[in-house]
């Protein structure tokens, strides 16, 4: 901290000016503008008033707070951050810290120095958006924001226009491209996302499949027109009616809701027969569940990540996934699914509570006794979705807490996928059917740039299996009973209130629609060709640049390629600078001289001429007068006298009088030397 | 001319520097029997008036300004006048004045002491703004516009002011605007005991002026040589350089104006020529920068030492 009266006496500081503070300000609030997104709103509320103050401060030219104000106020921040998350660390806390701290650093750039730190700081602040978000519009943006943030540098370092200036740093970071995209391809990843910070990553909001179903759960979803993953089919298209996404199933009901909980880690099954049906890979890539499942195109069979397949038939993973994954499954479409079930699936495929529900249950048993088999009591119950005036609503009318069941299927007659696919395994468990739900997605949509299929949280869809003897778990969709054109056409062709969809999921072939599916391809090929460059894509990467096998040889390329691209640079500035500030050889000459008087001791200042050094020169060391004042007077001379003047002869005399030139270390005692000046 | 050996031991004969700067060397010699021990103000002085500039002199009273300006006025062999300004002077003081002439029955004109080719203006900030701007005017146009008539001032031309920075009341500082018009100013300084001990021994001679070593026509044709001193390219972008130093944020209130860098120049040109040199090189830039470019920056750090001091260190010479 440097105080106003200090003065540098050796170099000159360049103190920052109020219009450069003014554009530190403007820098740093285009870098912390993307964290107002997540960040809470309290830490806007305390960054935006000092920087706003620093601002105005800066135009009026207000001196710069106290030593006291700013302790105060920084103390506050720590305060305030701790208050905020409990610990000044971590993810959020950390971020928010920063944003205050250099909000309040605005409060106390005096110096060059303080304004260097400043824009290292910022440097920072910009790297640790990454952590929020790591999608292909950020990313563009931070490309703008290292732009702005090393023109910063450039204008706090040298005088310039903004243009110059923004130039100057255009140019540093195309001559920085080069080692970049070495590192990217290169240095060595490691396994698991680059930015993701486990230890509060459940801290943002979570969008998708959740553990659990009530009524009006998937009601949120179909709103949400957000991307849940994006396919690829490789061995060709899959009918729309097949296209159903399979995510987690729920086996447990509490009389309102439906639960995963551990039901698929204790039973066994989830193995579906690989030569009963068509088979099917997809390539996927998921985006963060925040869950540990997958989702895979009804019934997987296999997939190439370390997952296991739950006995819901569920992909599972070990940890949850908080970054967007890719990953390529199997998938058998239309098999069987568990041929046989043991007896304590069975019992909890049955399990309903011991009260509730009266009437359904009633239903449930004339069913059972009046059609016995489990394929016509199935049958039954489709028909009556189909044939009672039930409506698919993403609106639907309340139901009683303990009773939602009894109110849907015989007073409401209104819902949406999970009102039909709760209803309809309740009916089934009750009339002795084994059956459970099963949560996902059904539809997909044609990206219309690259080949792959895009599946939004809109598409979350709820459906039943039930166990059917010598078929195994048979999907049945009482949402198609009800409204065919759902598993058809998608949510938006089945629904009558279509205002309250999300834009996305409505329209097609609007203009709109088809830039955000332009966009959406563009977003694709960088999750895939940039964010999933992770340890497996790069070993790949290097077995085709002839680099595989261990660590040793891709480093080596790394580092060759760095020196190589340095040593570049250095011979061209080299032959750029020998052009451009050494014109012809007589400066070259005379700064040989002055390099050879620089090693025993006698630099040259900067803005000596070349007659005051040899004056000086002289004064300390009789024995080089001559030969300086004669070197001085001929340099002089050519650079200086008009051009016409000297002749040629002279210039080469110069030049191996210069090269001549060796001064001794100390000088000769008590004689001088006889040379003279040529 | 006389046969002359240069110090480069090759003539430069298009100009006869040597010639010039011999004469040259003579007029301060003179000049320096009047002003004891201040050989180099003397040189910028002279350097100043052959590059056909104004020239304040800052300092206290009794330090030999306006002895330095007459005893340079002598040696060149020009025209004198001397304005004395006091708080009540008025522009046609200076400038002149017609008055009604009973015997011819007509207004002659009466030509102020501004028409004379060396004007001495002493403590310059007593007088009021207006008048000072008549004066700072008449620099600048090198001509004078009374009563409608313009009537040119005679040539040369060259005003030496003098103002003592300590005086404050009742004084009228000259704005920066105006000082931009005065290609130099010098301090004197009190002068060095060896010489001081001379002028207490009475060694100066008061009495006789100085005999004239040029006249009016001889300073015009040296100044047409100062003109054509060369500066070869690596010179200008020093100088540039300088100039850009200047006005980099930050630093100085403001930069150093294009009129600024020609009068840097023009400096450096009568610096070298007065060494005998046809061509400029960057220590007569440095000799001359900071009696240039010290009373036209404003250093805005509150940093010590002089702007000139400061953009010296800045810019480096090859």
């Amino acid at each position: 901290m440097n105080s106003a009266t200090t003065t540098t006496t050796s170099r000159f500081e360049n103190a920052p000016d109020a219009g450069q503070r003014l554009r530190l300000i403007v820098c740093l609030s285009l870098i912390a503008i993307p964290h107002a997104l997540h960040l809470p709103i309290w830490v806007l509320g305390l960054a935006v008033p000092i920087m706003t103050w620093q601002f105005v401060g800066a135009l009026r030219e207000w001196p710069l707070p106290g030593r006291w104000v700013r302790f105060v106020l920084a103390a506050a921040a720590f305060g305030a951050v701790f208050a905020g998350f409990g610990r000044v660390n971590g993810q959020e806390a950390g971020v928010s810290l920063l944003v205050l701290l250099l909000a309040l650093k605005l409060c106390e750039i005096r110096t060059h120095r303080d304004a260097m730190v400043f824009l290292s700081l910022a440097c920072f602040l910009l790297a640790t958006q990454f952590l929020f978000s790591q999608s292909l519009a950020m990313a563009l943006y931070l490309v703008v924001g290292t732009w702005v943030l090393v023109a910063a540098f450039v204008d706090i370092a040298s005088a310039g226009t903004p243009r110059s200036t923004l130039g100057e740093s255009a140019k540093l970071l195309a001559q920085a491209l080069p080692v970049a995209v070495l590192l990217f391809v290169l240095f060595p990843r490691i396994p698991g996302p680059i930015w993701g910070l486990p230890s509060d990553a459940g801290a943002q909001a979570r969008t998708g499949l959740s553990e659990s179903m009530s009524p009006g759960s998937l009601t949120n979803l179909a709103l949400d027109g957000g991307v849940a993953l994006r396919a690829r089919f490789v061995d060709g298209d899959v009918p729309p009616a097949q296209r159903y996404w399979r995510g987690p199933v729920l086996w447990d009901f509490d009389g309102r809701t439906w639960s995963r909980n551990d039901a698929d880690r204790r039973l066994a099954g989830g193995r579906v027969e690989p030569g009963s049906g068509r088979r099917q890979r997809v390539d996927i890539t998921l985006e963060p569940t925040r869950h540990d499942w997958l989702i895979a195109l009804d019934v997987p069979l296999a997939a190439d990540t370390s997952s296991t397949l739950n006995a819901g038939a569920t992909l599972s993973v070990e940890d949850d996934v908080n970054a967007r994954m890719r990953y390529s499954t199997t998938s058998v479409v239309g098999g069987v699914l568990d041929r046989e079930l043991d007896a304590r699936a069975r019992r909890r495929a049955l399990l309903l509570p011991v009260e509730g529900n009266e009437r359904a249950r009633r239903l449930a048993a004339r069913w059972h006794a009046q059609y016995r088999e489990p394929a016509r009591i199935v049958e039954a119950a489709l028909q009556r979705f189909r044939q009672q005036p039930y409506r698919y609503t993403l609106s639907p009318p309340a139901t009683r807490e303990d009773a939602s069941v009894d109110d849907f299927l015989f007073d409401t007659l209104a819902g949406f996928c999970e009102h039909y696919a709760g209803a309809f395994t309740f009916l089934m468990r009750a009339a002795g059917v084994p059956a459970r739900v099963v949560t996902g997605y059904q539809g997909a949509e044609r990206a219309t740039v690259g080949d792959y299929w895009l599946v939004r949280n809109s598409d979350a869809h709820a459906w039943s299996e039930v166990w059917l003897a010598g078929r195994g778990w048979v999907r049945v969709d009482p949402t198609a009973a009800v409204a065919p054109g759902r598993i058809e056409a998608g949510v938006a062709a089945s629904i009558a209130d279509r205002s309250s969809l999300p834009y996305m999921a409505r329209a097609s072939g609007a203009t709109w629609y088809r830039v955000q599916m332009l966009w959406d391809g563009i977003n694709a090929g960088w999750n895939r060709w940039f964010l999933a460059y992770g340890p497996q894509l790069q070993q790949r990467m290097l077995d085709l640049l002839g680099l595989g096998g261990g660590w040793g040889r891709p480093l080596l390329a790394l580092t060759a390629g760095v020196v190589a691209l340095l040593a570049l640079v250095s011979v061209g500035m080299a032959w750029r600078s020998r052009r451009a500030v050494d014109p012809d050889a007589v400066v070259a000459a005379w700064r040989s001289v002055c390099a050879r008087l620089a090693r025993i001791g006698y630099p040259r200042r900067a803005d000596e001429g070349a007659r005051a050094y040899a004056d000086r020169i002289a004064a300390v060391r009789a024995d080089l007068a001559d030969d300086m004042q004669s070197l001085a007077a001929q340099y002089t001379r050519l650079r200086y006298a008009p051009a016409h003047a000297s002749r040629p002869h002279e210039r080469d005399t110069f030049i191996r009088a210069a090269r001549a030139f060796r001064p001794g270390k100390r000088a000769p005692e008590r004689r001088r030397p006889s040379r003279s000046a040529s | 001319m006389p046969p002359t050996v240069s110090a480069d031991a090759t003539p430069a004969p298009e100009l006869g520097v040597t010639d010039i700067a011999e004469s040259l060397a003579a007029i301060r010699t003179a000049t320096a029997t009047r002003v004891f021990g201040k050989d180099d103000r003397i040189r910028l002085a002279l350097a100043c008036l052959l590059a056909d500039g104004h020239l304040l002199i800052e300092d206290v009273p009794g330090v030999g300004k306006t002895t330095l300006a007459h005893a340079l006025a002598d040696a060149l062999g020009l025209s004198f006048a001397r304005i004395q300004f006091t708080s009540d002077l008025m522009p046609s003081d200076i400038l002149g004045v017609s008055v009604y002439d009973r015997g011819q029955a007509a207004f002659t004109f009466n030509a102020g002491p501004i028409f004379a080719q060396l004007v001495v203006a002493d403590e310059i900030n007593r007088a009021s703004p207006r008048t000072q701007s008549a004066l700072l005017e008449a620099m600048a146009e090198r001509q004078v516009t009374i009563e409608g008539r313009t009537r040119a001032l005679p040539q040369p031309f060259t005003v030496i002011a003098t103002q003592n920075p300590l005086d404050h009341s009742g004084t009228f500082a000259l704005p920066d605007s105006q000082l931009d018009r005065f290609l130099m100013r010098i301090e004197l300084g009190y002068p060095p005991q060896t010489a001081e001990r001379r002028l207490l021994a009475g060694e100066r001679d008061t009495n006789t002026p100085l005999a004239p070593l040029a006249d009016a026509e001889q300073l015009g044709r040296w100044q047409a040589a100062v003109r054509s001193v060369h500066t070869r390219d690596a010179v200008l972008d020093y100088l540039l350089e300088l100039i850009a130093f200047s006005r980099r944020r930050g630093i100085f209130e403001q930069g150093l104006s294009p009129r600024a860098g020609l009068a840097l120049r023009r400096a450096a040109q009568a610096w070298a020529l007065q060494d005998a040199r046809d061509y400029v090189m960057p220590e007569d830039i440095q000799a001359v920068l900071p009696a240039v470019v010290d009373h036209r920056l404003t250093r805005r750090d509150a940093g010590e030492g002089r702007a000139s001091a400061l953009m010296r260190e800045q810019i480096g010479v090859i």
